[in-house]
């Protein structure tokens, strides 16, 4: 038998191969890749040891898997199924929190979407038609605090007169900043529609402003007489 | 009737079908028990590595893609549970003993074939954990050359000088010991 530093030696001189390339030569003949042993005593007799000692490893008969083993799996099959189930049961609520929050986005998106729709519009015409159109939705605070905004900042009275119709569905939610506009306002139509704001709501409270605008001069004679009549009844 | 495969298996337990875990443990558990208790010569080990494994194969089901085979991933669970008890374990060189009740429980009347079968668990046990595994990953779970370099980061010409190498070793341990 040929000691190991011989058969490296035997290796190299004979098939001027490493010890790498040897043992891959093996794998392969062992494997059936290659079908033709390399001619040395050494190869075939070094192949059919490996091929028995594979052989050999084969035949160990397998053990079994104990039944507590197989029980144990079965428990942990349960674990895992209940376990999705109550994850299925802890999701939903954050699930139904989670939808909730999208109502409300949803409604605000909503409640923001008449702003900028009506900020994209670019003719008087336009933002009449839109806002005569409002009167058939329900406005929330946003959507009032952004109109009576706009009162302050439009210049054109039809505008700013179809707002104050539309906002007095809403007198209720109207503070007293808002009648402050009757000291600011000059055009008459749009002061009319503020009186009649003020006539549908507890006007008392608003009777300095009303004193102020009805003494006010160069005042439209109609207005005068709206306010003066606003006053007298009270 | 056809046998379902290991890939509609693992498809099904990605979308929730637990029970398909089943199937594939019933497939599997005795050549991995077998796999695990032949590197680690230990059978609670091997019984808890059997259950991790297919804990993970569970727990990893969701990122399985149905375009790859079945088997090369399952066996690579398998194969990092391995690497991760070395790890843990510090075990890495020869089993100081390997549990030899794994081949029989009756120590007096041993055939040939069984005493046979006990000295090459014991020259195995003489191994280091790597050459267990790379010779149990070819001849026990026969992985292919390929699979045995994917696993074990080597290249596919390097995975068969290993094998070639740890056998090689393997049979001069059992020279040694008489056989």
């Amino acid at each position: 038998m040929q000691s190991i530093k011989e058969v490296k030696e035997t290796i190299k001189k004979f098939w001027n191969m490493n010890e790498d390339q040897f043992d891959k030569e093996m794998m392969d003949y062992i494997d059936g890749v290659s079908k033709k042993a390399i001619d040395n005593e050494h190869f075939k007799e070094e192949a059919k040891e490996l091929r028995q000692l594979l052989s050999d490893l084969k035949d160990i008969p397998l053990k079994k898997v104990e039944t507590n083993i197989d029980e144990e799996f079965k428990r942990r099959i349960v674990k895992k199924t209940s376990k999705k189930q109550r994850s299925v049961r802890r999701i939903w609520p954050y699930f139904a929190a989670a939808a909730s929050i999208l109502i409300v986005f949803f409604i605000f998106i909503r409640d923001r979407s008449f702003e900028s729709d009506y900020q994209k519009l670019k003719t008087n015409t336009d933002k009449l038609g839109f806002i005569y159109n409002l009167n058939q939705e329900q406005l929330s605070s946003n959507d009032i605090n952004w109109l009576k905004n706009e009162i302050k900042n439009e210049n054109n009275p039809n505008i700013k007169v179809t707002i104050l119709d539309l906002l007095s569905n809403y007198e209720s939610k109207l503070d007293k900043e808002f009648f402050n506009a009757l000291e600011v306002e000059t055009t008459p139509t749009v002061l009319m529609a503020l009186l009649n704001i003020v006539e549908n709501s507890n006007h008392v409270e608003y009777e300095e402003e009303l004193l102020a605008l009805s003494e006010r001069k160069g005042l439209d004679i109609t207005v005068r007489q709206k306010a003066d009549e606003i006053l007298s009844i009270q | 009737m056809t046998e379902i495969t290991d890939e509609i298996l693992l498809d099904r337990l990605k979308k929730g079908d637990v029970h398909s875990l089943g199937v594939l443990y019933e497939r599997y558990k005795t050549l991995f028990f077998n796999f695990f208790l032949r590197i680690t010569g230990d059978y609670d080990a091997s019984n808890d590595l059997l259950m991790e494994t297919f804990d993970r194969i569970y727990k990893y089901s969701s990122s399985y893609k149905p375009i790859k085979k079945a088997r090369p991933w399952i066996y690579q669970i398998a194969s990092n549970l391995t690497k991760d008890y070395f790890k843990k374990s510090k075990r890495t060189k020869a089993l100081e003993e390997m549990n030899l009740e794994i081949l029989d429980d009756n120590h007096e009347f041993l055939d040939d074939g069984e005493y046979r079968n006990r000295q090459l668990m014991s020259a195995m046990g003489q191994l280091n954990a790597r050459e267990r595994s790379i010779i149990n990953m070819y001849y026990l779970l026969e992985m292919s050359y390929e699979e045995i370099s994917g696993n074990e980061n080597i290249s596919v010409n390097n995975a068969r000088i290993l094998v070639c190498r740890a056998l090689k070793k393997l049979k001069k341990l059992l020279k040694n010991s008489g056989i």
